[in-house]
């Protein structure tokens, strides 16, 4: 169990069951810790991310057409040192971060990977991977065991002309997730929804039921990196953003498996008015960037998401970045200059207007709404 | 209004290395599994207090 201080009390992490628990004053008292300095702050953001999210490499032995990171093969060249990883891991884990998403391009390529994992895990917190599930055998299995869970990416189960991911088969896929389970991984599958591959959802559903899979987190198209150039053709229609919340709910209940959809999905969950007191109470939020999130890049530059524009900050000097970095800043104060219709929405608490990333790349102007938020799209029709 | 003592948990690892995942199921739970999910949880960490001082006085 780890426990960190907050303003409002403090966040306890457990592995059994895997989660955080965020908890307010007396209770934090009533398990012996007493008092902090944070107590007595005003500050209402978080004091230090709960996850990082690490690109570990830009060497990728794949070339997706819609990769965020811009990754592919010789492209690991500005990678950080193996030592430099270390200094990063150890001054992130004093300021008590619980979580580090491990990825890359593709992580499995850096011979150094496990034991920059276990090196995790021996300073406190616990390491995630994200894989392509094309570089799998029973000794990388078994080290796998370090992580907390494996997701591999896995968009469609078809070969169509309209997949974005390298052309992988699928058996190559399967083999990995039987290797990783095999040797007792928790294996989910990551999944980018595009306008493609929406109607095979149920598909991915069933999939990952038949070889029982702990989840699929299902991610909305970023227009970053090379994704910048297939958005327009790739992204979802705004009755798909409509439909997808009933419909993962339906697919949840028909096919009890746990489905997730990431936090730039926010909007089109609150578009359908969900129990406020239920989103609160498992802390569901839009955008996490620069409060409970922050990422690095290979070549070690901050940023307050994954998809976010670096900070002028390096690795070396994360907690500087996080303290006073101004594009931190612009993301977790966004409700103070929230402008309409995100202003008057009943959600603006919750889903913090959205995706900024996808707003400011489409829209050139980090301040407006998510231009694919429902909200927004009826508003704007209204107009 | 808040629950008191625990007021919100996040479930689960985020082995998504590019953004945080939201799990759907909770919206089909009930408030009494909701409830038990809140009791067995704080049970769990008093376990962890409870033990961590047995290993102080030992």
């Amino acid at each position: 169990m780890k426990v960190r201080y907050e303003s409002f009390g403090g966040i306890i992490g457990l592995e059994k069951p895997e989660s955080l628990i965020f908890a307010d004053k007396s209770f934090m008292k009533k398990m012996g810790y007493l008092h902090s300095d944070l107590w007595d702050a005003k500050q209402k953001r978080l004091s230090a991310p709960t996850e990082i999210h690490f690109s570990l490499t830009g060497e990728c032995n794949q070339n997706c057409q819609h990769c965020y990171m811009n990754s592919g093969p010789n492209k690991g060249n500005e990678d950080l040192s193996f030592d430099e990883v270390i200094a990063f891991v150890d001054e992130v884990a004093e300021m008590s971060v619980f979580h580090m998403a491990l990825g890359g391009g593709e992580s499995l390529l850096r011979s150094d990977l496990f034991e920059i994992a276990k090196y995790i895990r021996k300073k406190g917190m616990v390491p995630n991977l994200t894989t392509n599930g094309t570089i799998m055998d029973e000794n990388i299995a078994k080290q796998c065991n370090i992580f907390g869970q494996i997701n591999i990416s896995l968009d469609s189960l078809s070969l169509s002309q309209e997949q974005m991911r390298d052309t992988v088969d699928i058996n190559t896929i399967i083999k990995s997730i039987e290797l990783l389970k095999k040797k007792k991984n928790k294996v989910g599958i990551n999944s980018v929804v595009n306008r493609y591959n929406f109607g095979e959802i149920e598909n991915l559903v069933q999939f990952a039921k038949k070889y029982k899979l702990q989840d699929i987190e299902f991610l909305r198209l970023k227009p970053q990196g090379r994704g910048k150039l297939v958005y327009d053709k790739y992204k979802c229609t705004p009755e798909q953003h409509l439909e997808f919340f009933p419909l993962l709910i339906k697919l949840s209940k028909k096919y009890k498996i746990s489905l997730k959809m990431d936090c730039s999905y926010v909007p089109m969950l609150c578009a359908h008015n969900p129990d406020k007191k239920l989103l609160e109470q498992f802390y569901i939020r839009g955008c996490f960037g620069g409060d409970m999130l922050a990422s690095v890049s290979p070549s070690g530059d901050v940023s307050p998401c994954s998809f976010a524009s670096p900070s002028h900050y390096k690795a070396n000097e994360f907690k500087k970045a996080w303290n006073q970095s101004e594009i931190f800043k612009k993301f977790y104060t966004w409700e103070e200059k929230a402008p309409e219709p995100c202003r008057s929405c009943p959600y603006l608490e919750i889903s913090r207007g959205g995706c900024h990333v996808v707003t400011e790349l489409v829209t050139h102007d980090f301040f407006a709404p998510d231009p694919d938020c429902p909200r927004v799209v009826e508003w704007r029709n209204k107009k | 209004m808040k629950r008191k003592g625990i007021f919100a948990i996040k479930l689960g690892y985020n082995p998504n290395s590019s953004s945080i995942g939201l799990g759907i199921r909770i919206f089909l739970w009930s408030s009494l599994s909701i409830g038990l999910l809140f009791a067995y949880v704080s049970y769990i960490i008093s376990r962890h207090k409870k033990s961590k001082k047995k290993e102080k006085h030992d």
